[in-house]
């Protein structure tokens, strides 16, 4: 079901407030506003290596070769536009729960408003919904006027469909060379692992950022009794018996299966973020904000 | 063991067929709710640690079907009604005779509200006790013997009419108890009779107990505690004749006390307080104190005497017999026909009770039968009706030759007759010392004998005659008032009422109270048929009439009221015991000829309701699965 509603005025208006935040809290204010980690042919020094046959001479650094007699070239970062990707998962388990209060509704939301603030900065901002694959591409676009490109996009999106992380991320970095940010949302419910999809990005060099949204009632489910439980995506049907022994050891799986998410992303040096579809979305993106890394 | 409800092969049948189809529920999958969840993998993690205990579910899942069995077994087994082998079950004849009677109303007992509350619990206790083949009959026993039931084997029979069972305030009667028991139970074995009883009876209780056949056990459950009683055994009350309208009242108190008390004696007029003795009166140990309130002057048609105990430490248990209660005489104006051609000494008597008594005087020549009916008496004083009437009351003095009357009346006169025979007791002469009053002249009158009654003579010449035929009454006074010394004497108008009252049969000013626990002959006129009679409670119940007395058996202290297709009356009925109102129970009921067992200490279950114990071990297998299964430990 499309969100054609979900973003108001009122919903413009506190991204402009979140984007007054978010000035206050990154302060360096570059050309494009924002840099790149690619080195190339910028002004500002980066870091030395050793000079190679057929560097350009114009960048060894005399003065260090005076001191040292050792020739090394200079490097520099290169300014350009950065590049932000939102991929929003959109598969069935997105779509679960009441109406209004789904994880898509609320993926949507938070890409939304990163997405504005991403565009305030003068960036470029790409949107790519996925389940199994890229469902669509909003193109990147630059500049605030682009926000309501953004907001038609996103609202059109509809949820379904099985999960693979793996597969859609391959097909996103194939199709998408320029490297930038690249904010997953998503639930992170893929029967075959998320680390093999978010691997593929580290390894195309994306700096990812990865958002775990869930729902507090997938955490403490109203279930009791003799139950046959059906997964949303895959179909699989289950008998099982709900205790008060067993909602224990589920609670303890879910707090493992995000923990190991947490540990995968801190371990590989990726931004992680938790996000219960019940806490108001702008503290997640202040969040966001202090965690450092979305905003330079 | 043995069951008696199914045999074994039915027993195995029901068992064998239920439990089949509890497997069968058990084989068949129970549908479950389908719930969508969006990650099942998670859930395959918490399922996959378990799965290594997947052989304990199954035998918590065997371990409830087992239970289920045992349930049905239990249930099954109570159905056939098991006993154990050696199990006599040739039941008891067990006959509860509860005493019913006045002083089961005592209060001295813990534990309920009266001696009888207590006996019926008692009662009731028994009735629990019934083995299957056990047989009860219920008895009451006070002044009347009323068996309620058979020989039944249903507690719940008993049970419904133990609980309908009421005291009444009349006195038991053991010896007419223990005849019937002595017939209810002739030809059966096994026999106990179960007497719930303060014991307090006014008969031989050994005699009585002797007529029991020797194979019969005689238990006495014995209720009460305490004779401290204090008790109205008699209340009259009268009018005056001089004075209709004063009355004077007689109480007598009696204390079961051991001890002197001191008491209060009250009495309520149509429930207004009359007169009390409130000085403190001291009544001895068992001693009995009469009072008297005389000339009291009240209008009211109920009476009630209360007496209360003033000693401050000292408890009456019994208050049945602490108020009684009497029914004032009515009072009536009497219309007098005066025939006389003026009789000054007649006149003056009749003007002095004018209170009680009218008068007319109608001069002899106008005289008709047809004014009969307007009076209620008439006298004819030295006249006579030409024609007798056949109804009416008539006083006639020194009636002439001439003219009708009931005797034959010659023209003789007898001078100076000396009065040489009299009735004292005859209601015409009360009060009167006749020898003294010395006539001039009568008339000879001659009696007809047999309606006709000589009151008082000279020499067999009949000077006072009463005269009574069923609808005629009639009274002779043979000599002239006027030429005798009575005009002088105080006994010329109480003469002149005697002869008013007798004939009017107003004579006897007390109204009888009748005793609680006998059979009252209540007079009534002759016309009716049946009278209803009311109790005190309420009851009304239709008797008949015979010979103008309606026979009641009256059960209930207080006033009833009776009621006639012509007439309608109270009347009062008192305990005025003093047998039943001696409520000390002894400390044993004992018998030369029998031996009584004191309480029901040899009571048991006579049958072993095994099927009891299953039943509550079904239900508590029941709780501990529904435990069990709530909590997720045997599923």
């Amino acid at each position: 079901m499309s969100d054609e509603n979900l973003f108001t005025d009122e919903f413009l208006k506190k991204l402009e407030m979140l984007y007054i935040i978010s000035r206050k809290i990154a302060a360096g204010q570059m050309k494009a506003e924002r840099r790149t980690k690619k080195i190339g042919s910028g002004i500002e020094f980066a870091d030395h290596r050793n000079y190679n046959s057929g560097d350009d001479f114009r960048n060894l650094d005399w003065n260090l070769y005076a001191r040292t007699r050792k020739l090394l070239l200079k490097l520099f970062e290169e300014e350009e536009d950065l590049y932000f990707y939102f991929l929003v998962d959109c598969s069935a388990s997105m779509s679960l729960g009441a109406e209004g209060e789904t994880k898509l509704r609320y993926a949507k939301t938070l890409a939304a408003a990163l997405s504005y603030i991403a565009l305030a900065n003068l960036d470029r901002v790409s949107v790519i919904p996925f389940n199994a694959r890229p469902l669509d591409r909003l193109p990147p676009a630059r500049g605030r006027s682009q926000i309501y490109k953004i907001f038609k996009f996103l609202g059109r999106v509809e949820g379904g469909g099985e999960t693979s992380i793996k597969d859609a991320f391959r097909t996103f970095a194939s199709q998408n060379k320029r490297r930038g940010v690249a904010t997953v949302i998503s639930d992170f419910y893929d029967p075959a692992g998320f680390e093999e999809g978010l691997n593929f990005l580290r390894y195309q060099k994306f700096d990812t950022i990865a958002i775990q949204v869930f729902d507090q009632n997938e955490l403490n489910p109203a279930l009791r009794g003799d139950l046959q439980l059906v997964d949303c995506e895959t179909g699989m049907v289950r008998d099982i018996t709900v205790t008060a022994a067993l909602m224990r050891q589920y609670r303890e799986a879910f707090e493992q299966f995000s923990g190991e998410l947490a540990e995968y992303c801190i371990k590989r040096r990726l931004l992680y973020f938790r996000a219960p579809i019940q806490e108001p979305f702008d503290d997640v993106i202040l969040r966001v904000f202090r965690a450092g890394g979305f905003l330079k | 063991m043995k069951l008696l409800g199914l045999t074994p092969e039915l027993f195995w049948s029901i068992f064998g067929g239920l439990a089949a189809i509890v497997a069968l529920l058990y084989i068949l999958k129970l549908r479950r709710r389908r719930v969508t969840v969006p990650f099942s993998p998670i859930w395959d993690r918490v399922l996959s640690s378990s799965d290594s205990r997947k052989w304990w579910e199954r035998l918590k899942r065997l371990l409830s079907f087992l239970v289920q069995c045992v349930f049905l077994l239990m249930v099954v087994l109570a159905i056939a009604d098991p006993h154990p082998e050696d199990e006599d079950l040739v039941g008891r004849q067990m006959v509860l005779l509860v005493d019913t009677s006045a002083s089961m109303r005592a209060l001295d007992v813990t534990g309920g509200v009266d001696r009888f509350d207590i006996a019926r619990k008692e009662a009731l206790k028994i009735v629990d006790s019934m083995g299957p083949k056990d047989q009860v009959m219920l008895v009451t026993m006070d002044g009347q013997l009323r068996p309620l039931t058979p020989f039944v084997g249903k507690s719940a029979i008993l049970t419904h009419q133990i609980e309908e069972l009421k005291p009444s305030s009349t006195p038991a009667d053991i010896t007419q108890a223990m005849q019937f028991m002595r017939d209810a139970i002739r030809d059966r074995a096994n026999v106990e009779v179960y007497l719930l009883s303060d014991g307090a009876f006014a008969q031989d209780f050994g005699a009585a107990a002797a007529m029991l056949p020797e194979s019969a056990k005689l238990h006495h459950i014995k209720v009460g505690e305490s004779g401290q009683n204090l008790a109205i055994t008699a209340f009259n009350v009268r009018r005056y004749l001089a004075n209709p309208l004063d009355y004077e009242i007689y109480v007598e108190v009696r204390s079961y006390f051991k001890r002197e008390v001191e008491v209060q004696v009250e009495l309520r007029a149509d429930g207004e307080l009359l007169d009390i003795k409130q000085d403190a009166i001291k009544l001895e140990p068992e001693g009995t104190r009469r009072f008297f309130f005389p000339n009291e002057g009240f209008s009211a048609r109920r009476l009630e005497a209360r007496v209360r105990l003033v000693t401050a430490d000292a408890r009456d248990v019994f208050p049945v017999d602490d108020v009684a209660f009497a029914i004032l005489p009515r009072a009536k104006k009497l219309n007098v026909g005066l025939v006389s051609e003026g009789n000054l000494f007649i006149e003056a008597a009749l003007v002095a009770n004018n209170g009680n008594v009218s008068y007319d005087l109608i001069e002899p020549t106008t005289w008709t039968n047809d004014l009969v009916s307007k009076y209620d008496v008439v006298l004819f004083d030295r006249a006579a009706p030409e024609q007798m009437p056949t109804a009416g009351n008539f006083i006639f003095v020194a009636p002439p030759s001439t003219g009708q009357t009931p005797w034959e009346v010659s023209d003789k006169v007898l001078e100076r007759p000396l009065i040489t025979n009299f009735k004292k007791k005859h209601g015409l002469v009360r009060w009167l010392a006749l020898k003294s009053i010395e006539p001039e002249l009568a008339r000879d009158v001659t009696a007809k004998g047999g309606k006709d009654e000589v009151v008082a003579d000279s020499f067999n010449h009949p000077l006072l005659i009463a005269r009574r035929e069923e609808a005629l009454s009639a009274v002779c006074i043979a000599f002239d008032l006027r030429q005798s010394s009575i005009p002088l004497r105080v006994a010329m108008p109480i003469l002149l009422l005697n002869a008013m009252d007798w004939v009017t049969d107003a004579g006897d000013s007390i109204v009888p109270t009748f005793r609680t626990g006998e059979a009252w002959a209540i007079t009534v006129k002759k016309d009716d048929t049946s009278a209803t009679i009311t109790s005190p409670d309420g009851v009304a119940k239709v008797v008949p009439v015979y010979e103008g007395r309606a026979i009641f058996y009256g059960e209930r202290e207080g006033f009833y009221t009776v009621k006639t297709d012509s007439d309608e009356f109270l009347i009062a009925a008192n305990l005025a015991n003093p047998a039943e109102s001696k409520i000390e129970p002894p400390d044993a009921l004992t018998s030369e000829a029998h031996a009584v067992e004191v309480g029901a200490a040899g009571l048991r279950l006579q049958g072993q309701d095994w099927w009891i114990y299953l039943v509550l071990g079904g239900i508590a297998l029941l709780l501990l699965e529904w435990v069990t299964y709530n909590r997720r430990w045997t599923v």
